[in-house]
Order: structure tokens, then sequence, then C-alpha cells
């Protein structure tokens, strides 16, 4: 075998074909390379070319008009939609309602006592206390002020029911004005506490605080309704007292229309 | 046979070379560059779409805005229609709102009206309100006039009466006041823009929310006299009890 090998190795054919391809082999690593492909200039430049132009038509173009109506959107919305200036001059209305609440709060907010004798000062001050916790003290200072009930030995059981409910109802109108005025209280907190952030609020924003002024109100219309019942409950016993007066009248007289002449004020 | 075989050898071997020349080729990398850059055309040319229908969208966004949400037009319709009714209605209604109310014919019922109609400024009337009020209704029975229930229940009455009076005043001025508040906020709507339109509405329904504070107040008083009137009525009847051992009495004058 080793002897078969050296003879091919010394044979000049095969040195010839030894150093040819060493030679090729050479040759093509050192010219053949990838970067001769990557650097072939004018298929870059050609690329380059039609890149430019596609951006240009594909993208500047239309980016152009992108940008212009942007721009437009822009000077829209500031000076037709959002102008500063109205947004700054609606936040000044806010400043002057503020001061215009303050103001009504501290003069609706003044005494109006006036009562001279111990007994009704005493009721009067408990209904314009505006605290919810003399409810429990009026009824003690009404009967001071207005007299107990009638008993069973002084007055028939008719009229003593009819004082009974007009002494309730006028009690609980009491007791209802007492609340309203503190409802009343907390609903100018409420509303002053809004005007002051809308003096700062974004208009964005400004819904937020419309919607808690809404639900405010809608609570306030509740609070209306439920006094105007007090009212009416009041009226109603009122126009109860005129009824049992005349009942009693047509009892005692059998003439209830009599009892219309003497009713508008008893004593006179 | 022997000269045959040597030439397929030296055959054979030229070969070699030239296979090595076609393995060595870079035929394929600048294929494999070329794709590239067509692929990167493709990409910038797909940009190119986008940026289209983004562009057809925005333009659709500012033509709804313009035309469709807020068109300029309407903008002046409106704030023209609002100065109409601002000329058409503010004057005469400011005019029937300042009416003069005062009818009294004596000299004190004059005095106490003018008070009573007088508007709150800086000065609390209250002071005033009392002596007016006697002078107008009459001063307290005394204890040999009237029993001290009775003077109790009148004194009760007439503290009552001059409340509702003197919160008629505040009233008057809070209304006056409101309705000042209520005419700025018109004229700011007459320029303001439909982004700020909101800003004064918000501050209409806290101004709204501030009124109706105040009507509580009024109900409040409003209660309180209903409360008083029905206190009067049950003191007749109680009295009459008590003076006469029957309360029927007193509803018809026994109470005296």
């Amino acid at each position: 075998m080793n002897k078969f090998f050296t003879k091919v190795v010394s044979n000049a054919a095969v040195k010839q074909t030894g150093v040819i391809v060493v030679g090729c082999i050479g040759f093509g690593l050192l010219t053949v390379s990838p970067a001769k492909g990557q650097f072939d200039t004018a298929a870059i430049m050609g690329f380059l070319t039609t890149m430019n132009e596609t951006m240009q038509s594909a993208m500047a173009v239309p980016m152009q008009i992108m940008q212009q109506v942007n721009s437009d959107m822009a000077t829209f919305t500031k000076t037709a939609l959002y102008p500063l200036q109205q947004i700054q001059a609606a936040q000044g209305i806010a400043t002057q309602g503020l001061h215009q609440a303050e103001s009504m709060q501290g003069m609706i907010n003044i005494s109006t006592a006036s009562a001279k004798l111990p007994s009704p000062q005493q009721l009067e001050a408990a209904m314009l206390s505006k605290d919810p916790n003399q409810g429990a003290n009026i009824s003690a200072l009404y009967q001071q002020t207005y007299g107990a009930l009638p008993t069973a030995q002084t007055a028939p059981s008719s009229v003593t029911l009819a004082v009974d409910m007009g002494d309730a109802v006028a009690m609980a109108s009491m007791k209802k004005a007492i609340a309203l005025d503190a409802l009343a209280d907390s609903e100018m907190t409420v509303s002053q506490q809004l005007m002051n952030e809308l003096q700062t609020t974004a208009p964005g924003n400004v819904p937020m605080i419309s919607a808690q002024a809404e639900a405010w109100i809608l609570q306030a219309h509740a609070y209306t309704q439920s006094g105007t019942a007090q009212l009416l409950r009041a009226q109603s016993a009122d126009l109860g007292y005129t009824g049992a007066s005349m009942k009693l009248h047509s009892t005692l007289t059998g003439n209830a229309a009599g009892g219309m002449f003497a009713l508008p004020v008893a004593g006179h | 046979m022997a000269r045959i075989s040597k030439i397929t050898k030296r055959i054979a071997l030229g070969c070699i070379p030239l296979a090595t020349l076609v393995l060595l080729t870079p035929k394929p990398q600048a294929s494999a560059q070329f794709d590239i850059f067509t692929a990167v055309l493709g990409t910038v040319t797909g940009m190119g779409g986008s940026i289209k229908q983004f562009n057809a969208d925005t333009a659709e966004i500012q033509n709804l805005q313009k035309q469709i949400l807020y068109p300029v037009q309407e903008f002046n319709n409106i704030q023209s229609n609002a100065t109409s009714v601002v000329n058409a209605y503010r004057g005469w209604m400011n005019s029937v709102f300042g009416l003069n109310l005062a009818s009294a014919q004596t000299t004190s019922g004059q005095a106490l009206e003018r008070q009573m109609l007088s508007g709150f400024t800086s000065t609390n009337p209250s002071a005033q309100m009392g002596s007016l009020f006697t002078n107008a209704y009459g001063s307290l029975p005394t204890p040999l006039q009237a029993t001290q229930s009775h003077v109790q229940a009148i004194d009760t009455g007439d503290a009552s009466a001059q409340a509702g009076m003197q919160m008629s005043v505040m009233a008057d001025s809070a209304a006056a006041s409101t309705v000042q508040l209520a005419n700025s906020l018109e004229s700011q709507a007459l320029t303001t823009s439909p982004g700020s339109a909101p800003q004064l509405e918000a501050q209409a329904l806290a101004s709204e929310l501030n009124s109706m504070a105040i009507e509580h107040k009024l109900l409040a008083t409003q209660l309180r006299a209903e409360a008083t009137r029905l206190g009067y009525k049950g003191a007749e009847f109680k009295l009459g009890a008590t003076n006469g051992s029957n309360a029927v009495q007193g509803i018809f004058g026994g109470a005296k």
C-alpha cells in the first residue's frame, strides 16, 4: 500500500495536478468572495433610486397632506371649539357666582328671632336652630308655649282629637323646618364647593362637576317635595280645624252655617 | 490501453479545479441581496398605503367635526338667536320683575310695607322690623288683658310673622342676585364656544343648587308660619276648655 502511495505521489502528473488544485482553491478564496455581490454599486444605486421614488410618492406626499389636515384640525380645535379666552371667561363667571353665593349665605342666615317672652323665645330658638337634634325638644317647648291637651273633663273627645291632630302636625312642621334649614346649609356649602372647583376645572372635566351638581339638584327636588308634603299636611290640619268647628257648632245649635260666621277667630 | 488509462486519469485530475470553482461561485449570495431590496421596497410601499388610509380616516374625522358635529355656521346662528332672545326678553322681564307692588294706604302700613319690599342691601332690616310690625299690628296684651298662654301664643305668632317678613326681604334680594348671575351666564353664552358652554352649564347647575337651598329656607319659614297658625287654633280650643271647662266655648268666643 505504501509502495503504491509513494509511486502515485512521485508521479509528475499528479504533482502538476496538485499544484493546479491548490492554486485554484487559493484563487477562488481570494477573488470570489461574497463582498463582490454586496457592493455591486450599480445595483445599490438603482435600488436606492427606486426606493427614494417610492418613498416620495407613497409616503412623503400623503404625510404632507396628513400634516396639513392635522394642522387644520388643531387650529379649528383651538380657535373654534376651545379658545383659551372663552375658557378663562367661563372660569371668571364661576368666581362671580361663588362670591354671590357666599354673600347670599351670609344674608340668608341672619337671625330673624324676635319673640319676647321666655317660652316663645325657647320655642323660636329651637325652630331656628338648624340643629336636627333640637327636634326632640320641640314637643315640650310647644306644650310650654301653647298649653297641654284638654282633659276628658274639660272637652269632648272630638275636640281633644282635633287639637291633638293640629298640635301633632304643627310640631311635625316645626321639626321639618329645622331639617330643611340644616339641609339647605349643606346644599349651599356643596354649591360653593362646586363653584370653587369650576374656577380652575378644565372644560373636558367640567361634565363631571355637572353630573355631581345634577345629582344634588335631584336630591334637592326630593327635599322640596318632602317639605311641600309637610306643608300640605299643615294646611289640611288647618282645614280639619275649621271643619271640626262647624261640626261642633251644628251639634250644639243644629245649624252649621252659624258656625261658619263664628269661626274665623274665637273671641272676636 | 495503458495510455488510455493515463489520459483518463489526467482528465479526472483536471476536473477537480473546475469543480472547486463551481462550488465557490458567489451567485447564491448575490441573489439573496436582491430579494432583500425587493422586500424593503415592498415594506415602504405598504407603509405608504397605511399612511394613505390613515390620512383618509383623519380627513373623515375632520369632516365629521366641521360639518356634522360643530358646523361653524351653526355656531353663528345659535349665538345670533340667543342675542335675539336677550334683546326681546331681558329688558321686559327685568321691568316686570321690578314692578312696584306697594299698596298700603295708612302711614304705619306703608312703613311696614316699604320695609318688606325694600330688598336687602348692606343693612340688616331685622332691627327695624320689630317696631314697624308693632306699629302696624299692635303690642302684646298685658297680663291684665289676657292669660299667659294667650300672650305666649300671640308672641310666637308675631315672631313667626316677622320672621316670614324678614325672610321675604332676604328672598327678594337673593332672587335679584340670582337673576343678575343668570343674566351674566346668558351674556357669556352669547359669545362662548361649544367647548366652553359646558363650563357655563355647570356654573348654572351649581347656582341652581344654591337657589334651591334658598327655596328650602323659605319653605322652612313657611312651615314655621303654618305651624304657628295651627298653634293659634289649638291654643284657642285649649283656652276655651280651661276658662269655661268646655272647649266648645273657646271655639265660639270663650277664650277671651
